[in-house]
């Protein structure tokens, strides 16, 4: 979102298309995302392949450390802004 | 006078160990565990149960203390030094040691007992590196800082997983990797001969005084060869080829690491390169020149990226044309650079979007580094089917991490 408002807030004929193909894109990319997600919510588990996991401890501390940044960056985005607006 | 001299020098020395110190203390971290971890190993390759817990948990002690000493640095006034600690040498830094610790994390159980000192060594090197070329003020320096992180990458390819896809991988990198480089450093040749320097400051004065007036096609093809060199890096089509092949062949932590990591690097040196004010022709500057051509790099690599990807199975393949797709959208932020009114600027959002990335991204790979099995790995997104009933906190974290990659 901050990329297309920076590409769009060009003003330009150029920047205008940056915007809108990255919209586009944004778009076709949902897709295969969306995708992945269906597999695992509306497939059912081949009874041969059953996912497990190997409880890899550090696996999940990065995944958990993963998923706290990923939420804290959507929700309090200012602390990092902040910091960037001094770069 | 020669007593001055020395002095004068060790001083410099000093000030210039200073600008780099949480550097100096992961690469010391490194040298220790290539060289204490032959004395741990047999002849056989025989090592004791549990020793990757101790590089493990060495790894992480080394980027705390880098962090800790990061933490308490401050941007410095640019000098024509070798080094320089600017804001953004200090942000990026910040960067790659917090998203350095994810990756040790990742990292940790990949390799064996007998090569996970090395392997873990080599990721410290390649996160030292990306330090590097932010701090880098000097071309020769940037170059070398850019090969600590592709050398070890190499290793890092091949060190946990010696089966043939991941030989494939690495020799696709490893050949298309020194091709960029050599890119680059041609590139970096011809601005040297354009300028009659390689300090980054003199650069930036002799572009701007105008003295490289009289050959701008230097300039041209300084740029050209520049963009090529490090879009390699960025992953940015078409320079993308060897992404999903290596994606797919190497280990997660490897995969995981280059899709995140060459990028900081890239952009951080693009950024150095080409956001510099010239006086040529009229005012423009080395990106507004290399705009068209960034222009098209971005709008292709997010098309190629994400038509590509919707034909992928295997869910690393997809993940990689994801990164090509993504890497187009950062190199919108570069083409906008500074020329937004009101808002955030272009170069601004590629830096947010660069940390959010980091770690939608990694939290993808980790997870399935959580799914991972001894005798078999995801590799199909099928293998993914029915996730949501035998694990649904992953598959829960999993859709987070998806989702947040949609934009």
């Amino acid at each position: 979102m901050n990329l297309f408002l920076a590409a769009w807030g060009t003003g330009t004929e150029s920047g205008h298309w940056l915007a809108i193909w990255l919209a586009v894109n944004a778009t076709i990319g949902a897709w295969y995302y969306l995708r992945v997600i269906g597999t695992m919510y509306l497939q059912p588990a081949p009874s041969a392949a059953t996912v497990t996991g190997s409880h890899a401890t550090p696996s999940y501390l990065a995944m958990g450390l993963c998923a706290i940044a990923t939420l804290a960056l959507f929700a309090v985005p200012g602390w990092l802004w902040a910091l960037i607006q001094r770069v | 006078m020669s007593d001055l001299v020395i002095l004068d020098a060790v001083q410099q020395l000093n000030r210039a160990i200073g600008l780099v110190l949480p550097d100096v203390i992961v690469l010391a971290t490194v040298c220790l565990m290539f060289f204490a971890a032959p004395f741990l190993v047999s002849e056989r390759g025989d090592a004791p149960a549990g020793l990757r817990h101790r590089w493990g948990w060495l790894s992480l002690l080394s980027l705390m203390v880098a962090g800790y000493v990061w933490w308490g640095t401050s941007p410095q006034p640019v000098t024509t030094g070798p080094f320089r600690l600017d804001e953004l040498t200090w942000f990026i830094r910040g960067v790659s040691l917090a998203f350095g610790a994810v990756l040790v994390l990742l990292t940790w159980n990949q390799a064996d007992d007998a090569r996970s000192a090395e392997t873990q060594a080599c990721l410290l090197a390649i996160i030292a590196g990306v330090n590097l070329v932010a701090a880098a003020n000097d071309l020769v320096g940037m170059f070398v800082a850019l090969e600590l992180i592709s050398v070890p990458t190499y290793l890092f390819l091949l060190l946990p997983r010696r089966d043939a896809p991941a030989q494939e991988a690495t020799m696709k990198y490893f050949l298309l990797s020194i091709f960029a480089s050599a890119m680059l450093l041609f590139g970096m040749s011809y601005l040297y001969g354009a300028v009659g320097s390689t300090n980054l400051e003199a650069i930036y004065t002799a572009l701007t005084a105008g003295r490289t007036q009289p050959m701008p096609i230097l300039l041209v093809v300084a740029v050209m060869m520049m963009v090529a060199g490090l879009a390699f890096r960025l992953t940015a089509v078409p320079f993308h080829f060897y992404a999903p092949d290596v994606f797919q062949g190497a280990p997660n932590s490897a995969a995981a690491m280059l899709s995140f990591i060459p990028k900081v690097a890239g952009f951080v040196a693009l950024y150095r390169l080409l956001a510099v004010p010239v006086q040529a022709f009229d005012h423009w500057s080395l990106a507004q020149f290399s705009e068209p051509l960034l222009w098209w790099l971005a709008v292709l690599s997010m098309f190629v990226g994400n038509l590509l990807a919707l034909l992928q199975n295997d869910i690393r393949r997809m993940l990689a044309f994801s990164s090509v797709s993504h890497a187009g959208y950062m190199l919108i932020g570069f083409v906008v650079g500074t020329g937004t009114t009101g808002g955030p600027t272009g170069f601004e959002a590629l830096l947010f979007y660069l940390v959010v990335y980091g770690a939608m991204t990694l939290g993808a790979f980790a997870v399935l580094g959580v799914l991972q099995r001894p005798d078999r790995r995801i590799e199909s997104i099928d293998d993914l089917a029915g996730l949501s009933r035998n694990q649904p906190a992953v598959a829960l974290l999993l859709t987070l991490f998806l989702f947040s990659l949609t934009g």
